[in-house]
């Protein structure tokens, strides 16, 4: 990497830049908000609007409006636009708002900012360890000569049976704590590499399939050889290094035997006595939760480059394209020539969508309009004392108390019923109470309106009279 | 047609005994009458009802042998996820249009050749399936086209209504909840293909000789 190589990397990587930008401070701040702290991909423009609204609005606080005058909006439009190249952002079948995902050059750039606060403590013996382990594998796995790969088997079987006789003699090394520690946190760092490697893995993927796109755009033979050239140079994404690399791991993941094993062992990580006081350590059962949803967003868009891979090599499209590029190339000198003297009236046809079919029934009869009389005439008030405290004795029915009250309930029951959140939180305000819970139940999708059961409550009005009213049975479900 | 010779009310035998076996397997004809009636109300899409696609898929031999009676021909594009139907192209036929041909200005077809365009590069440059174009980036496509004039006002105009024309026939669809974004929808792709673009060419540079010819 010389002088120059980083002066271009200076100049136009887009992690480099945003480092540069005089509002660094706010993206970062954002982007660790939004996205890697909460571990989200994938978020739409509305919530993430929402989200730098909330961190402009502290920043404008403190430093007065002008500091960032624009909108959330605009700037993260701004942001995505293609010269800044920090958002990604696109669009989803049948939802029009568009959506954001972190780059990985962004992603980069924003965990370098968070390591410039530095460790506590830099795992160094477990990484040895790890070399190590990984160096045997690498050795071990490649051996060709069976003498020697039984040699080495045998010797790891003498090595296994003295600490078989050692641990039976009594002999039984158990790790000390600052070990213990060393290991853990290198297991922690890893996995959350891991994790947010899985941006680079779809990054590299859609790279991949650019690439091939560009080959198809420019291919000057046949179908045939151009398929025969992608498939066998493995320029396509499962036969690349990273698509195989990529599948074995979803292989290894997906398996039910080593899926059960690592969470036996995520599960034992917890227990270590000299783990206990270390912050945060059961945490690390979510691990593979975690990794669940990162790998399988990974794996579906594998799944829809390659479809839409598909749609671009079937032969049809491929040599329509062809035709339409040669097309538009004599349409567009044409259409130029004719520019300042536009034919008019009709130039072409297309065919409708669908056939002209009219149900005579399907219209409408004629309804006579009711006319609406609008008195506009106003009439001046007396200018006298009027008592408006009949505007005030309205009384409001606060959606999220009776909301709190079902959860509080839910605290500590697995299921309630609408009869059971009353005994502990009486209606105060009557019917209207009553409406707020039916509208909660019908709109959670943990609660359970059953028109075939009846229950009956009860309340006492402010007058003092008790009124009754029977209902359809309630019951709200503890979320999961 | 008198009413007589509409209801015979001497019904043989055997006709009936056909119209009760109709009545026995009614699943098969029901997603055939599904299907049908559906195609002839407008474009099925995989994404907006599965179901009906998996129902047109399963009979798309009747419905290919049905609609054929009507003068028309289903277009059905299983990668993409549409199907509609369009006139049989065979010029003797003598019956009449069931799917009408919309007349389209100079610049409507101009737009819809380009968006055609458009599209066809997008897919060559990326995996997204879903084109989205500002106003603003429709209005960049096709200013070069544009007569040279100082009145922006003119112009601009124009171009709306050269979009409005587009969305009508149902090749831009403006999203939600937005001023001046549109989806250039992927059904364009069966309508103005090659034949189409090819007609269009023909026809400019007809037009382009008789204006030189004047000159």
């Amino acid at each position: 990497m010389d002088y120059y190589a980083i002066q271009g990397l200076r100049e136009n990587h887009p992690g480099w830049a945003l480092l540069r930008a005089d509002h660094a401070p706010l993206l970062v701040a954002f982007f660790v908000a939004a996205f890697i702290e909460p571990n989200r991909r994938n978020i739409p423009r509305r919530e993430l609007i929402d989200a730098l609204e909330d961190v402009l609005f502290m920043v404008r606080d403190e430093q007065g409006d002008a500091a960032f005058p624009r909108s959330a909006a605009e700037y993260l439009d701004n942001w995505a636009a293609p010269e800044k190249a920090w958002l990604r952002k696109f669009y989803i079948e049948n939802q029009d708002d568009p959506i954001f995902d972190l780059t990985p050059t962004t992603e980069d750039a924003v965990r370098w900012v968070q390591s410039l606060q530095g460790r506590e403590f830099v795992a160094t013996q477990s990484r040895l360890t790890g070399i190590f382990a990984l160096l045997k594998t690498l050795v071990q796995g490649s051996e060709t000569d069976p003498e020697v790969r039984l040699a080495q088997l045998e010797a790891e079987r003498a090595a296994i049976d003295a600490k078989i006789e050692a641990v039976a003699a009594g002999d039984m090394p158990v790790m000390t704590g600052p070990e213990a520690l060393d290991h853990y946190q290198q297991l922690r760092a890893q996995a959350q590499d891991l994790l947010s490697d899985f941006r680079e893995v779809e990054a590299n993927f859609r790279d991949l399939d650019r690439k091939v796109r560009e080959r198809i755009a420019t291919w000057e033979g046949s179908q045939g050889e151009l398929l025969d050239a992608i498939f066998t140079n493995q320029e396509d994404i499962s036969g690349s290094l990273q698509g195989r690399t990529f599948q074995g791991f979803w292989d290894y993941l997906m398996s039910p035997a080593q899926r059960a094993e690592l969470s036996d062992l995520l599960e034992k990580t917890t227990q270590i006595p000299t783990l206990a006081t270390v912050d945060g350590v059961g945490e690390i059962v979510n691990l593979q939760r975690d990794w669940l949803p990162a790998v399988e967003q990974t794996q579906g868009t594998v799944r829809r480059l390659s479809s839409q891979m598909r749609r671009l090599l079937d032969d049809k499209v491929f040599l329509e394209n062809k035709r339409i590029m040669q097309l538009i190339r004599s349409i567009e000198s044409n259409a130029l020539a004719l520019r300042n003297d536009p034919p008019s009236g009709t130039v072409t046809e297309i065919a409708a969508q669908q056939a002209e079919i009219t149900l005579p029934f399907e219209r409408p009869l004629y309804k006579p309009g009711t006319q609406v009389v609008i008195d506009d005439a106003v009439e001046l008030a007396e200018d006298t004392e009027v008592d408006s405290s009949a505007l005030f004795d309205q009384f409001y029915v606060d959606r999220a108390e009776l909301q709190a009250n079902i959860d509080e309930v839910l605290g500590q029951l697995p299921q309630a019923s609408l009869g059971q959140v009353l005994e502990l939180h009486p209606l105060a305000k009557g019917l209207a109470e009553v409406v707020t819970y039916f509208q909660i139940a019908a709109e959670s999708g943990w609660a359970d309106i059953d028109a075939s059961r009846t229950q009956t409550l009860s309340w006492t009005t402010s007058t003092g009279a008790r009124r009754e009213a029977t209902v359809e049975h309630v019951t709200f479900v503890r979320p999961e | 047609m008198n009413l007589d010779d509409a209801l015979p009310f001497e019904m043989d035998a055997d006709a009936v005994a056909g119209a009760d076996q109709g009545a026995i397997a009614p699943t098969a004809s029901d997603a055939l009458s599904l299907v049908l009636t559906h195609l002839l109300r407008g474009v099925v899409y995989r994404e907006a009802d599965p179901k009906l696609w998996q129902a047109l898929g399963e009979n798309i031999a009747t419905a290919r042998d049905y609609v054929a009676v009507l003068g028309l021909e289903l277009f059905h594009d299983d990668i993409e996820g549409y199907a509609f139907l369009r006139s049989n192209q065979d010029e003797d036929s003598k019956l009449p249009r069931l799917v009408a041909r919309r007349p389209l200005t100079f610049h409507v077809s101009l737009l819809l050749a380009l968006l055609r365009v458009r599209l066809a590069e997008f897919d060559q440059q990326t995996s997204e399936s879903r084109l989205v174009m500002s106003r603003e980036q429709i209005a960049e496509m096709v200013s070069v086209f544009m007569p040279e004039t100082s009145n922006e006002v003119r112009l601009f105009d124009q171009l709306n209504t050269s979009i409005k024309k587009v969305a009508e026939l149902g090749f831009l669809r403006k999203l939600r909840g937005t001023d001046d974004h549109y989806e250039v929808q992927r059904i364009i792709k069966a309508f103005v293909d090659a034949q189409w673009l090819g007609e269009l060419d023909a026809r400019l540079a007809d037009y382009r000789t008789a204006l030189e010819g004047t000159k």
